[in-house]
């Protein structure tokens, strides 16, 4: 670009009236070494306004923006490790109360066998009548032991009369003795 | 708008924001907190982000709104120095000679009434077309195109005034070496 040309871009500068890329032109032209001197004063403002600054810093900033929007797509943590331990407490109980609860208050699980009554009271019968025969036999064998007994009334009789024996014969030896001592 | 595409679209705004943002308040800190904020703000909103025409756009007017407010609620006076943005844009920058004419620049546009200097730095600093700025700030076309106008022809006075100051001090100094 030509000085000419310059100074007319920079007088529609000054307007307000350049497009972008007239203005992109002017920071080229003003990069230049050989300024005429009336321009001189605009070359700073040009050549500064024309770098586009992407340092480690802004790109650091970018980063750290990028982390940020990042922590706020993970949901939030509520389970710290003292929330584990009571979450964990709170579970364990749970399952403690409801475990019994179903233990206890489960069903129990019947089954007809029969379907008829009257035959399931006669089996039931038939039944019960095997268990007391058995239980009869069973008792039928501790018959000496009721003998036993007979033996030991015998000897608790005989027993009684010679403890008053020897009752009378400490009276008689207490008379004795005050016999004696009189 | 889903998770990837907010990640893909917007978070790569950050930084463009956080320029932004700084600039406005010529406080690094201050803005990004800004940008932090809005960000939160846009994913939080994320399911109509679809229904807006510009995301980039929308996001330069909530930072510039946030910045708004932030001014406002902290009673900062608007054309204080940017002493703080210059660092965020002078750092990169090798050539020392670059390195002070940004912080120049910085501190002629921040002096600036704020509507000049929003559409000043949007235009000249990330080359925004008229109705992208327009979108942002909320002035129409013609508006923009004003005060755009306005704010270039302070930063001609202050560079033809600093060059003259320069061109006197130099002329001084080749006298007395002479």
């Amino acid at each position: 670009m030509r000085a000419k040309e310059a100074e007319e871009l920079l007088q529609k500068y000054f307007e307000g009236e350049t497009s972008l890329e007239e203005e992109q032109s002017l920071r080229i032209f003003f990069l230049q070494e050989e300024i005429p001197g009336d321009l001189l004063p605009y070359r700073k403002w040009f050549v500064t306004t024309g770098q586009t600054v992407e340092d480690a810093a802004t790109d650091g900033f970018t980063q750290e923006m990028a982390a940020m929007i990042q922590r706020q797509q993970q949901p939030v943590r509520f389970l710290s490790r003292k929330m584990i331990v009571a979450w964990s407490g709170i579970a364990a109980s749970v399952i403690i109360i409801a475990g019994s609860l179903l233990f206890y208050l489960r069903e129990p699980d019947y089954r007809d066998t029969f379907s008829d009554p009257a035959e399931a009271m006669a089996y039931a019968e038939k039944t019960l009548t095997f268990v007391s025969e058995k239980y009869n036999r069973g008792l039928a064998t501790l018959a000496p032991v009721s003998r036993l007994k007979e033996g030991e009334n015998k000897l608790d009789k005989n027993l009684k009369t010679i403890r008053k024996g020897f009752r009378e014969y400490n009276k008689i030896q207490f008379i004795n003795h005050l016999k004696t001592v009189d | 708008m889903q998770q990837g595409e907010f990640t893909e679209k917007i978070v790569p705004l950050s930084s463009k924001l956080r320029r932004f943002a700084c600039f406005f308040l010529g406080n690094e800190e201050d803005g990004r907190d800004v940008v932090q904020d809005v960000l939160l703000k846009l994913w939080q909103d994320r399911q109509n982000l679809d229904r807006v025409a510009n995301a980039e756009a929308y996001a330069m007017q909530m930072v510039r709104n946030k910045c708004l407010d932030h001014l406002k609620s902290s009673r900062v006076v608007k054309q204080r120095p940017l002493t703080g943005a210059l660092q965020a844009f002078s750092e990169p920058v090798d050539h020392t000679e670059w390195k002070d004419t940004s912080q120049m620049v910085m501190q002629l546009a921040g002096r600036l009434p704020e509507v000049q200097r929003s559409v000043l730095y949007l235009r000249d600093m990330e080359q925004k077309e008229f109705d992208e700025i327009s979108a942002i700030t909320g002035l129409n076309v013609n508006a923009v195109r004003v005060n755009l106008s306005r704010a270039r022809k302070q930063v001609r006075e202050e560079l033809l005034k600093i060059w003259d100051h320069e061109s006197k001090r130099s002329r001084r100094i080749t006298a007395e070496i002479l």
